[in-house]
């Protein structure tokens, strides 16, 4: 195919055998070759799936007194309670503070949450500090925890944690939400 | 007189070396590829922005499908046998070669220990419908006595967790409060990637 015979005079006029190349067409069996390399690259490189790491702080010790929790300033502090059906909510309050109207309503998406954190970071009066508590309701699904732990990282907070959610802000959830536990 | 017309030369490229370059390239690819033992669970992982890549060796990972059953993995084929050995002593069984094979070959374990010997002489249908989980709550911490077994064989193990999206919360919770009550403080956990936003 990529080779052309050249014909070469003989001018003797000796009728010879026609010397047949040997040479094969090596095109078809390096195109064949690049292909299953490509096919064997994409399989090996794109099946690995990523790691996201999630440290947990150690358990602590039974006869150890906690320390008050009241100190907090919670204006350093932003909450976010992730509901059930995809909803996802936050609020700056104490949590024995915590009412209705305080509890605002946000969502996954780019201008949710997001510009949420960034505008309680701005606020924050030491951002060095500025604290991230994630409290996942009963309702709400693992892909919900991902999503938000990705908000962490796309935020750049470094100082998040996983909390269980208090009964009054389930009550507050649930009031704001309009579902109840009990159905 | 006649112009002396350049001879024609037939444009000829050697593809030989692009070839063989080509399937020495493929040879170790070949090679390398390591093929994913099948899953036995269907597990959809959500997607982060995290970057960092699995590593394969010396990792353990707990599943959690959408019905919250927890299902127990070592990926590592060195240990299979010996973290088997300790669970087995400790529930008061003992497995045949035979079973040992059976058990290297499988990539989840599905299910609870006693049902392990019988699971392990079904047939590769038999083994698809049968996974009932393995169980994890306060009467029997099975899952966790896995993990603790594994640990105890090779203290440099990593845990990774892979949750299902549809995997409800408590559920993760449950596994989580469990895995620390034991000091297991550090987790991986198994997204599938995305791209980070600007």
């Amino acid at each position: 195919m990529a080779d052309i015979e050249v014909k070469s005079h003989d001018d003797s006029g000796k009728v010879r055998a026609k010397k047949q190349s040997t040479k094969v067409d090596m095109t078809p069996l390096a195109d064949l070759g690049f292909l299953l390399i490509t096919f064997f690259m994409f399989t090996t490189t794109f099946s690995k799936p990523n790691v996201m790491g999630l440290n947990m702080p150690p358990k602590q010790p039974k006869n150890e007194i906690k320390p008050p929790e009241d100190d907090i300033d919670v204006t350093n502090s932003i909450s976010i309670i992730i509901g059930g059906d995809n909803k996802l909510y936050w609020h700056q309050q104490d949590k024995t503070k915590l009412t209705v109207d305080e509890l605002h309503e946000t969502s996954y998406s780019k201008e949710g949450i997001r510009n949420d954190i960034l505008a309680a970071k701005q606020r924050a009066k030491t951002p060095d500090y500025f604290t991230v508590i994630i409290k996942p309701t009963d309702e709400s699904t693992y892909e919900n925890l991902v999503n938000v732990l990705d908000e962490m990282e796309i935020t750049e907070s470094s100082r998040y944690g996983i909390v269980d959610i208090a009964p009054i802000e389930v009550a507050v959830y649930e009031e704001k939400s309009g579902t109840s536990s009990n159905n | 007189m006649a112009r002396v017309k350049p001879k024609r030369q037939g444009i000829h490229m050697d593809m030989t070396a692009m070839s063989d370059m080509a399937w020495l390239l493929l040879t170790f690819f070949i090679l390398t590829t390591q093929f994913k033992k099948p899953d036995i669970v269907p597990v959809k992982t959500p997607s982060s922005v995290a970057e960092t890549k699995i590593q394969d060796g010396d990792l353990i990972r707990i599943t959690i499908n959408n019905d919250g059953k927890y299902y127990f993995s070592i990926i590592d084929d060195k240990n299979k046998i010996p973290v088997l050995e300790k669970m087995g002593q400790k529930y008061g069984l003992t497995f045949t070669d035979a079973e040992k094979s059976s058990f290297m070959k499988m990539s989840e374990i599905p299910v609870p220990i006693r049902a392990l010997k019988q699971y392990l002489n079904l047939n590769d249908g038999q083994k698809q419908t049968t996974i009932p989980g393995i169980p994890m709550d306060s009467a029997d911490l099975q899952l966790i006595d896995w993990v603790d077994f594994s640990f105890e064989h090779d203290p440099n193990l990593k845990l990774a967790i892979k949750g299902d999206v549809k995997t409800q919360y408590p559920e993760f919770r449950d596994l989580i409060k469990q895995l620390v009550e034991r000091d297991f403080n550090k987790f991986q956990l198994i997204t599938s990637s995305e791209s980070k936003p600007k």
